[in-house]
């Protein structure tokens, strides 16, 4: 705070009207610190945006960065249990080359899972097999795997934001 | 390397028991905070899947032939 500004309003030493200057020295500070606020919440966006990233890639990484080991945990064997089953029942792991849209749609959620997706596709040496229930439902359990960890880490990102998570 | 898992065999209950486990603990660990109120909320989430899940069951009954 400038010291001009305890002054008695209006008035210097000598007894000259300052309002004109004690108002361009509290905008002035105002204009500062409210830059100082853009640039920290600034720089909190990237950290946010940079942990939700890496939620995604690693499941349960982005709270663990955050230190809530709990949730960590519980992301990590969630989406791990999902894929090993989901794979083991050999469900459908979606690929960039399917010919319609429900393909995208499960290769998007199947990608969700982050490098998990790399771990579904070498697990599942023998190919997928949906003409059996089993592999319909390991095709459900790969893709929920995938949109449960996107959710993990988009709360992440609102508990780095600061937001009540 | 890789390792083949393939071979898991599961019945529906045991698929929909588990499918409703994994995902009751992610919900439950990700809404609340404070872990007796995660372990309530994942015992009701768990629990109103099974329902919500028989009971859709037991109503495709009659068209499932």
């Amino acid at each position: 705070m400038n010291e001009t500004t305890h002054n008695e309003p209006g008035r210097n030493e000598s007894g000259n009207n300052e309002s004109g200057n004690n108002e361009t020295t509290d905008n002035e500070t105002r204009v500062e610190r409210g830059a100082e606020e853009t640039r920290h919440g600034s720089n909190r966006e990237t950290m946010a945006f940079a942990i939700a990233v890496a939620g995604w890639l690693v499941p349960g990484l982005g709270h663990a960065l955050l230190r809530m080991w709990g949730r960590a945990a519980a992301c990590f064997l969630t989406v791990a249990v999902l894929v090993v089953l989901g794979a083991g029942m050999r469900g459908n792991v979606f690929t960039s080359r399917g010919g319609d849209a429900f393909d995208t749609l499960g290769y998007a959620a199947d990608l969700g899972t982050g490098c998990f997706y790399f771990a579904a596709r070498s697990l599942e040496a023998g190919g997928a097999d949906v003409s059996h229930a089993n592999g319909d439902y390991g095709t459900r359990f790969l893709a929920t795997a995938g949109v449960l960890n996107l959710l993990a880490a988009l709360h992440a990102f609102e508990a780095a934001r600061g937001h009540k998570a | 390397m890789a390792m083949d898992v393939s071979g898991i065999r599961l019945s529906h209950f045991q698929a929909m028991l588990i499918f409703a486990l994994v995902i009751s603990v992610a919900f439950g660990f990700l809404s609340r905070r404070r872990p007796l109120d995660q372990v309530k909320y994942i015992l009701w989430s768990l629990f109103l899947f099974l329902v919500v899940g028989i009971g859709i069951g037991w109503l495709m009954y009659p068209f499932s032939r």
